[in-house]
């Protein structure tokens, strides 16, 4: 990105250079009637005395010298006044004297610059003098190709005018404003294009950075003789007794001094094996951070440390989201109810939400449920410790004898709504597992919550 | 039921098709293409479930993969979530930490296991044990036929 501006300013100047450093001036031949419209444009090379051309140029009216090479006095200009408002320039021809004494004699007739021609031929030169004191009109050179035109196309009597510019490139003031203004406006979009792109290069940087904070949570380690780090893989060198160490979480070991600029300033990763570095308590990261290091090896399935979203419904989870939202409900429920405290605990172990398969013993409890439902009108969900999907954990006789029946309040009108209705769901799922033994518990679950959904709905 | 089931990378290829409805090829590519540029323009927050045109489309991405079902309106899309997480750990369990040049590479024995896994857009099998049982079954006895074809082909058979 730099790069880039760089060979933006290298552009710029490269324009300005060529500007300034451009010697050549231009005639510029307008008619009296259409005053914007150049009719002809002539090369010039100003002369190294006598006044600069002014920026805005010399606007006048040629007039041939006579006698044409002016090596004595000339006529002085015509003295009329709906020309007053215009400079004379005078067109002298080149030879039989110096470029001083045209000039000179130029100047004490009155004309405001003067335009030497060639003679036999095209070329152009600076014109120079040996003394230039007292010189105060500009003059240029012209070819004499220009100089026969000037003479006997555009002179002041066919009604044209000249402009000596100055300028290189003759722009026409009326289109330069929204010239510099579209320029300007492109100018501006690249630049907060550039600000933009280096504010998010500079963001992606810093993710792929390991933080201050982070750095020091990893650990230091003093060397002392016997430790199983050597050399430092940086700096290629020993290392020696009381060295300061940083051991990174893939036992990798480096001078202090030397990883903490890689990590901080760099990326993350240790420079042998490039494993991310993480501090201990630092979260790793999501699938969206991860994004640019995912390929086609990187496997399906992480190892099981990841928690949450990898694995399926039926996997452990680190925490069970029923819990919380139990643990809120009983909350809730000690808050407002306290004078009724007749049935409700639960057990603080964890429960996980039994998926009913099959067995007789929890219809009864079911059916114990039940009644519980009509003495305390608190609905009562079973979840046991078991936890098995068909074909896989086979320990169906556990959930039945060893069943630590949870009996959970769902206080909530909602839910009681819901929950009863699973209830009732659960039941006629028992009445189809008894016709049909070998159906699936995680379909039985599903079957639930969809009917739940409905319930829901209704 | 299950309408069809497409596997594609990141990148938008197609890595598997199964389609459990029958359509013209023609119609095939076109809900393929026009179905993976909806997906990847899909932000990773956002819900793995959307309704589109008549279907409900169920995805989920794995490392590199995506793994796409579209459902009928009246099915249930985590349970077809959770059929998805079963093909991937069947997929993991049987070729070992799998990755998507595994499916790449033997994508002929990624569809016996969805093969085995779901039958006309059901499901069929629900235990990874028995699906993983019947594919090495498959390769025991594949395997026994190329040894047979190289004996017979040098003459000893
Ligand atoms: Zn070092
Ligand atoms: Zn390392």
């Amino acid at each position: 990105m730099l790069k880039c501006f760089n060979r933006l300013v290298q552009l710029c100047f490269m324009i300005i250079i060529i500007y300034a450093g451009c010697g050549k001036t231009d005639i510029l031949v307008f008619s009296a009637k259409n005053s914007h419209k150049i009719e002809q444009e002539f090369r010039d090379i100003p002369a190294r005395f006598g006044d600069i051309i002014p920026t805005e140029g010399i606007k006048g009216l040629v007039i041939y010298s006579n006698p044409s090479t002016a090596c004595q006095d000339i006529k002085t200009p015509p003295n009329r006044t709906e020309y007053s408002s215009y400079n004379w320039i005078v067109l002298i021809a080149r030879l039989n004297c110096s470029f001083e004494i045209k000039v000179r004699n130029a100047q004490k007739a009155g004309y405001n610059a003067v335009i030497v021609h060639n003679v036999n031929s095209n070329d152009l030169e600076p014109m120079s003098v040996k003394d230039s004191t007292n010189i105060s009109i500009p003059s240029v050179f012209v070819s004499e190709f220009t100089g026969s035109f000037l003479k006997d196309v555009y002179s002041y009597e066919e009604g044209y005018f000249v402009l000596i510019n100055d300028l290189p490139l003759n722009f026409n003031t009326h289109l330069l404003l929204p010239f510099a203004i579209v320029v300007g406006i492109c100018f501006l979009v690249i630049v907060i294009f550039l600000i933009v792109k280096c504010i998010k290069d500079r963001r992606r940087q810093q993710r792929h950075r390991l933080p201050y904070s982070s750095l020091k949570k990893i650990p230091t380690h003093k060397y002392t003789k016997g430790d199983p780090y050597e050399t430092c893989a940086i700096c290629l060198e020993d290392y020696v007794e009381n060295e300061k160490l940083r051991v990174l979480p893939c036992a990798h070991a480096y001078h202090t001094k030397c990883i903490d600029p890689w990590l901080t300033k760099n990326r993350r990763v240790c420079p042998v094996c490039k494993r991310k570095v993480f501090a201990a308590d630092e979260r790793i990261e999501t699938d969206s951070e991860s994004d640019s290091d995912v390929d086609d090896s990187t496997p399906l399935i992480r190892d099981g440390t990841r928690s949450g979203t990898q694995g399926g419904t039926f996997a452990h989870q680190p925490e069970n989201p029923f819990w919380r939202h139990l643990h809120l409900n009983q909350q809730h429920h000690q808050r407002h109810d306290s004078q009724s405290s007749n049935s409700s605990y639960y057990s603080t172990d964890r429960p996980v939400l039994n998926v009913i398969e099959s067995g007789q013993t929890e219809t009864e409890v079911d059916a114990d449920s039940t009644n519980n439902i009509d003495a305390t009108s608190w609905t009562v969900f079973l979840v046991s410790d078991s936890h098995s999907i068909n074909g896989e954990v086979p320990d169906i006789e556990k959930s039945v004898s060893s069943t630590n029946p949870y009996t959970v309040n769902l206080s909530t009108d909602a839910n009681e709504h819901c929950v009863s209705h699973i209830n009732h769901c659960l039941v006629e799922q028992h009445a189809r597992t008894v016709s049909r033994p070998n159906v699936i518990g995680s379909l039985g679950l599903s079957m639930v919550s969809q009917t739940c959904e409905e319930a829901d709905i209704i | 039921m299950m309408q069809f089931m497409l596997l594609f990378s990141r990148q938008g290829k197609l890595r598997l098709q199964k389609w459990y409805v029958a359509h013209p090829d023609k119609l095939k590519k076109k809900i393929t293409r026009e179905l993976i540029t909806t997906i990847l323009a899909r932000k990773p927050k956002m819900s793995s479930f959307l309704e589109w045109k008549d279907v409900k489309v169920v995805y989920k991405r794995y490392a590199s993969l995506y793994f796409c079902c579209a459902i009928e309106q009246n099915d249930n899309e985590l349970l077809t979530l959770e059929i998805i997480h079963r093909y991937v750990e069947l997929l993991d369990k049987y070729f070992g930490s799998v990755c998507e040049l595994d499916i790449i590479f033997n994508f002929e024995k990624a569809y016996f296991i969805l093969d085995e896994l779901l039958v006309g857009g059901e499901i069929q099998e629900t235990s990874k044990k028995n699906v993983l049982k019947a594919i090495a079954a498959q390769d025991l006895l594949q395997e026994d036929e190329a040894v047979e074809g190289a004996l017979r082909e040098i003459g000893l058979l």
